[in-house]
Formats: structure tokens, sequence, C-alpha cells
């Protein structure tokens, strides 16, 4: 009988013979069992504003234990954090951090969440769940930054544990996901509609490439998608991209694009769009009912705060997100 | 320093070291490496 083992985590379900790794890096096949290389061992530490995730309708101006191992389960030739990303584990400096510790340090910096994040969290799926599970306990928080390239048994398991996350819907093209990013677009719009389902507070960010992915009408329909299926509430973050890794010959989104983006967001009937990696107004909350400033941010920081108790200050509108 | 002497300091300090209790990194607190940690979605290959 042959030891080959199938892993089952995200879409792309490899296939592994004996000794052999996954493509996201991260798990081997020993004499038949399938084991995670990454289990307590990020790469990553740091703690962020929660805004830097982003996350804007979610425990505003907060700081997030943020941590991440080695490996992705796409390739995305845009990344910004290749170097770990596209890492083998033992090519990272690597640190020995239990579940435990990982929620201890936590409480011990005042930090309100956990946020799995840099690379794709997929990849360290067992320790984030494990860490998860206690910082529940502690009444901490836990928020991944994900591709959403995930099975839905996985991730409604996860979702269990998981407050809010923020996932990179890169295009609305399968051409865009094969070509640029070796994946695809289906498994990335179950996903969304899967955390939806769960509960999971969810924001959508979409990074804006020069001729790649900056087309109106895709952007439009993308849109549209959102609406129907998640929602007009679902906050959408339109990031300006820079010439990283494999995109060097590109230029920097213009930002009349990531403007005219937001604005074809919000005629489509999404009531809170903003921009990211672009100082303007476009980073600050309004109200969608009577356009109030409600948060008022500088980059990944909050200036100000009109909303209490989830209500807006001047109107009493409800503003979807979870405040406290 | 004769070659009695060096004999004589190299002799003791293996005894001494020998006599010694160990430091392990238990004792100092260490962290150990994770155990591998079994992943939690996968499958057999043969199995239907």
């Amino acid at each position: 009988m042959g030891k080959k083992v199938q892993c089952e985590l995200c879409p792309t379900e490899c296939v592994l013979d004996e000794y052999q790794i996954g493509g996201c890096r991260t798990r081997i096949n020993k004499e038949g069992v399938l084991y995670s290389l990454v289990y307590g061992k990020p790469c990553s530490v740091a703690i962020d504003p929660i805004e830097k995730k982003p996350f804007f309708h979610f425990l505003p101006a907060t700081t997030a234990f943020s941590i991440a191992t080695a490996g992705c389960v796409l390739g995305c030739k845009f990344c910004q954090n290749w170097q770990i990303s596209q890492a083998k584990p033992e090519e990272t400096d690597y640190i020995n951090l239990s579940p435990d510790d990982v929620v201890r340090q936590a409480m011990f910096y005042g930090c309100r969440s956990v946020t799995y994040t840099y690379t794709e969290p997929t990849v360290f799926y067992e320790y984030m769940y494990d860490t998860a599970r206690i910082a529940k306990r502690f009444n901490i928080k836990n928020t991944m930054h994900s591709c959403g390239y995930i099975k839905e048994k996985p991730l409604r398991e996860l979702s269990k544990y998981m407050d809010a996350a923020d996932v990179d819907l890169k295009a609305f093209t399968e051409d865009f996901y094969s070509r640029i990013c070796g994946g695809r677009l289906k498994p990335v719009l179950d996903s969304l509609v899967v955390l939806k389902d769960e509960g999971v507070w969810l924001e959508i960010t979409n990074l804006v490439i020069p001729t790649l992915n900056d087309d109106m009408k895709k952007i439009k329909e993308m849109c549209r998608w959102i609406v129907k299926n998640l929602g007009p509430d679902v906050p959408l973050h339109f990031s300006r991209f820079f010439p990283y890794y494999k995109l060097k010959d590109l230029p920097p989104t213009p930002p009349e694009t990531i403007r005219d983006a937001r604005n074809t967001a919000m005629e489509v009937g999404l009531k809170y769009v903003y921009s990211g990696n672009i100082r303007s107004e476009a980073e600050n909350t309004y109200c969608h009912k009577c356009k109030s400033l409600l948060i008022e941010r500088t980059g990944y920081f909050v200036k100000q705060n009109n909303i209490l108790g989830g209500k807006c200050r001047f109107c009493g509108v409800n503003i979807p997100g979870r405040w406290s | 320093m004769t070659r009695r002497d060096f004999l004589g300091f190299f002799l003791l300090g293996g005894l001494l070291s020998l006599l010694g209790r160990k430091i392990t990194g238990k004792k100092i607190n260490a962290k150990k490496e994770q155990k591998e940690k079994e992943a939690m979605f996968w499958r057999k290959k043969d199995e239907v």
C-alpha cells in the first residue's frame, strides 16, 4: 500500500509522495502522515495598529498582535512580502513561539486582538487554529488577512474562533488569478460567501494594478457581485499598487484610478469604500446616512471617532462593524 | 609550565567537568522546539 497523501486545506489539493513537501512549502508527507512544518514557528511577529491590516470597522484605534510564518498557497507576482511568503521555513529567521505564548504576549502588550497576517495564514492553519482557541478563552479577538484560498470545511471550522477577516479579492477574472497569482477566482468568491454566512466580520481589499486589473467595467462587475452576495455594508479598500517583486516594470497606480474605482463602487451601492496607500479623505469613515465625518484617520492612526455604541453620533443610525 | 603541570591541570579540569552538574536547556527554562504537528485536513490518497 502506498503512502501518498492528499492535502485538503486549500483548493490546490496537493497530492504528496513520501517526504514530498506541498506547493505552500509548509506541509510534508512523512511516512503517510501529513505534518505542518511551521507550527509555532513565526518568522514575523509585530504589534500593529488594526488599521494596518486593514480593518476600518473593527475595534478602531486598537493594536493587533500580528504573526506570520513562511509560505503561501499562491505565488502572486506583486507580493509585498515575497521574502517570507515565497520562502521555505528554514530559509527564514523564525522563532519558537507556542500558541500559549502568542496569547500571553498579546495580553502583556495590551493588544485587543491577534492577527494572522503578512503571509497567507492558511499555510499555518493548525498554529492559527490553536492560538485562536486560546485567545478566545481570554477574550482576545482573532482576525486574519487572507487571500481566501481555502476549502470550505477548514474555513467553517476556523470561523468558530475567527472574529474578523480581511480578504484580498485580487481581481475579478479567472485569467488574472491564473496568470498573476497561480490560483483560481471561484474558490475565493466561495470563501467570501462562507465567511459572511458564518458571521465573521468581513472587509475586502482590492489592489489595483495598472493594465492588469484596472478595467472599470470589471471593477463595477466585482462591486455588483459584492453587493449582491455579501451586501452593501461590507467595507471595500482599493489599494494603490507600487512596483514590487516580479512586477517592477509597471508604474504605480495613478491616484485618479483609485478615485474612479471608489466612485464606481459607491455608485453601485457599497456604503463604505476606502482608498489605501494614498493619503486622502477617502481614508475616513463617513456616515452613510447623514454623511458626517465619523472616523478621521491619518494613515493607520485614528484622530477622532464619532461612533458611539455602534451608532452615528450625529444622526443615530447604526454603523456596520464591531466597535467594542 | 612543565609538561607535568599541564597534564595535572588537564586531568583536574576533566574531573571537575565530569563531577559538575550539566546545565540543560530545561534547567534554564529555554524553549524547546515545537513538536511536529499533524495537519488537520488531509487524507490517505488510497482511501476513497
